[in-house]
């Protein structure tokens, strides 16, 4: 039985559980909304929630997507009483959790998210060239339109950031000194690029997407800046045998099987920039002709 | 003036870079919308229902 | 030394008299001249400096015209020396993971479709295409849009007789009652009920025709639309019949409605027995390139081909008529097209 953890809204998980019907394969979907209550029956652990049950043996692999396992959590009246059941519950959900993941799994929970500062350390100890980057909380040290600002953490999108609005927060040039100071901010040189390659890691191997963003001014310094009316050329790519040897380094020391990864094309030097464990795909499935979604489905 | 968010404590140079996009809930629906409904067999609410990639029959 | 290459989700068809430049990414084709096709084909094999080193001066005007031309288009890319070797071409598999992909009936009850629903899900139909010869009320539409609902049908196209009653109003009430019907065609309509605008979730279309089954299977370039999957499966297998099934108003399971060879009746014989007859699949993997005229044509991989209505001229050691489509009025050979006969 393989177990997705995943919520509702998820397009990626549909299309892989549409190729676990093709080739047979049984699954348990769990939302992002189901909470479980952890039970025993004849000697054996399952969990139950509103919609599942799923017994602890029987899981063979796990791909963690989205959401997470919430549990039930009983309080009591006894502050003691109340203390002590904490304790007990925390170790049985942490003991159930961690039987999961010692399961064959694509992803985990517990490393779903991670952080991006602590990466750029590692891959420049896995050997990956990585634009000088440093942090500061004022621009005394920044080169005026040779350096760019980006988020150290958080998505790119900030909803309903004013009554009506949304913010997008994209990778930056900085285009003139700032006065005053301000929250720690992350500053990177500013690369001259030919073009940005998106990789897809699984298990060892790796597919890879070029994207041309440089020639549309929109896409030049953050490709997310989607132009949908043209969009950037996206074609097949293949990272030499010794990038994608520092890829699997990283992706090992880092705990992870699979991610996607972000990368940038200059001259002849590949500047890894950053890693998303449970990023989107599906455009670097599609444009390029890769059936990642079948990748995973046979991989479960 | 970066701080037009009107916060006490300091944020990082990224807000002077934010671009502010207006929600377009009012977005006009058309053939071409993606609409999503119930799926039971996938698990999901969010099912996105697509046109065919070719023309299925071909009578007019 | 700078190397021109094509990026490698553009698809260069060639026909008789000129080619096809099928962008798979911006779901573009445009028709240009042969020269170019051999243009590219030297520019594969050579720098740009020593390609065109072999042309006069005016020559090498055009030629560098012409690159600037598929630059601008961003139809390829420039490299210095070598790099080239990292980008791959696209690999031109189709894979699908639904065991039959689309289904046509021609309804005379709708009941039809409680017979069948089960055996759509469990083989991942994505899309119903219904051809009505009565006319079909509010409910009766609503009847169809409802009884697939939760499953994993993707879109129902409706074909049925106009009648007095379908008005602006009836078409709102559908617009807001269903959620996967994405086209209506009302034939035998004499006078269009109102403009139609593209407010609505899916597309409707009036028309004076008296559409009969025996109307399908027309080429035009109309329905020479451009997408990758589509290309892909053309390139694959035969653009109309792989992964179809079909209905006809008596009941008998066929590929199309309008294909000779029945493979049992609803009556008695599921959609999963029909499809595992020996001769089911037979023509699946017919691709245009091993069609008569067809093979020649510049469109071959953005047309839908037709092996119901063909000119009847051709047919393989297999059996398989590999005749040209009788609707088509083109002829890659002159690169015009042409009224085609309704009589063979």
């Amino acid at each position: 039985m393989i177990l997705i953890i995943s919520n509702k809204k998820d397009q990626t998980t549909v299309e892989v559980i549409k190729w676990l019907y093709r080739m047979n394969k049984q699954f348990i979907r769990v939302h992002e909304d189901e909470v479980f209550e952890i039970k025993t029956e004849s000697k054996k652990v399952f969990l139950e929630s509103q919609r599942n049950t799923l017994f602890l043996d029987d899981i063979k692999s796990v791909w963690y997507r989205r959401g997470g396992i919430r549990f039930k959590h009983f309080r009591y009246e006894n502050d003691s009483i109340d203390e002590h059941m904490y304790e007990i519950q925390h170790w049985l959900q942490d003991y159930v959790l961690k039987t999961l993941e010692s399961k064959k799994h694509i992803n985990k929970q517990s490393n779903s998210q991670i952080n991006k500062l602590w990466v750029l350390e590692k891959a420049i100890q896995a050997g990956l060239d990585v634009p000088e980057y440093f942090l500061a909380e004022n621009t005394d040290e920044v080169i005026v339109n040779k350096t760019i600002v980006k988020p150290i953490a958080g998505s790119s999108v900030l909803e309903t950031l004013k009554k009506d609005s949304y913010g997008m927060m994209y990778t930056s040039i900085v285009e003139k000194p700032e006065k005053d100071s301000f929250f720690i901010s992350f500053f990177q040189k500013k690369i001259e690029k030919d073009f940005e390659i998106r990789t897809f890691y699984l298990n060892g191997k790796t597919w890879s997407m070029a994207i041309f963003s440089q020639n549309d001014e929109q896409t030049k310094v953050d490709f997310r800046k989607y132009n949908d009316e043209n969009p950037n050329r996206n074609v097949r790519y293949k990272l030499p045998k010794n990038i994608e040897e520092k890829v699997h380094i990283l992706m090992q020391t880092l705990d992870l099987n699979c991610g996607s990864l972000d990368f940038m094309k200059s001259g002849n030097k590949y500047y890894f920039l950053e890693i998303n464990p449970v990023g989107q795909f599906g455009n670097v499935s599609a444009d390029c002709n890769y059936f990642l979604e079948r990748e995973i489905a046979l991989q479960l | 003036m970066r701080n037009n968010f009107k916060e006490k404590h300091k944020l990082p140079l990224t807000f002077q870079y934010i671009e502010m996009i207006k929600n377009k809930s009012n977005k006009k629906k058309n053939s071409n919308t993606v609409f999503y409904t119930k799926c039971t067999k996938y698990e999901t609410d969010f099912y996105a229902i697509e046109k065919p990639i070719k023309p299925l029959v071909r009578m007019l | 030394m700078t190397y021109f290459n094509i990026f490698s989700n553009i698809l260069i068809t060639k026909g008789v008299g000129r080619i096809l430049i099928s962008d798979l990414q911006r779901n573009v084709s445009e028709l240009y001249p042969l020269e170019l096709y051999d243009l590219t084909e030297e520019l594969k094999k050579d720098s740009i400096q020593n390609v065109l080193k072999n042309y006069d001066a005016a020559s090498k005007e055009i030629l560098q015209e012409y690159i600037d031309f598929l630059l601008e288009k961003e139809y390829g890319f420039i490299t210095q020396n070598d790099w080239a070797r990292n980008f791959p071409l696209l690999e031109y598999e189709y894979n699908d993971y639904s065991i039959l992909s689309n289904i046509f009936i021609e309804l005379e009850d709708i009941d039809i479709l409680d017979k069948i629903k089960e055996s759509m899900e469990s083989l991942e139909i994505k899309h119903l295409v219904i051809y009505s010869k009565n006319q079909l009320s509010f409910e009766q539409f609503l009847k169809i849009d409802h009884k697939f609902e939760n499953s994993p049908l993707e879109g129902i196209e409706i074909f049925s007789p106009f009648h007095t009653f379908i008005n602006e109003d009836f078409i709102q009430n559908l617009n807001e009652n269903t959620s996967r019907i994405y086209n209506m065609v009302f034939y035998g309509c004499k006078k269009v009920p109102f403009r139609v605008k593209d407010t609505f979730r899916f597309t409707i279309n009036f028309t004076q025709q008296d559409l009969q089954i025996s109307s399908c299977g027309k080429v035009n370039l109309d329905y020479f639309g451009t997408n990758l999957p589509k290309v892909l499966e053309s390139i694959n297998h035969n653009s109309c019949l792989h992964k179809k099934i079909s209905i006809d108003v008596k009941g008998n399971i066929r590929n199309c409605p309008s294909m000779p060879q029945s493979f049992g009746n609803i009556k008695d014989t599921k959609l999963e027995e029909a499809l595992h007859h020996k001769h089911f699949k037979k023509y699946w993997n017919l691709t245009k390139d091993k069609i008569e005229v067809c093979k020649d044509c510049e469109f071959r991989y953005i047309c839908t081909d037709c092996r119901a209505y063909t000119e009847r001229t051709h047919e393989n050691e297999k059996g398989l008529d590999t005749s040209k489509p009788l609707k088509c009025g083109y002829d890659p050979y002159t690169g015009e097209w042409e009224e085609w006969s309704t009589n063979p």
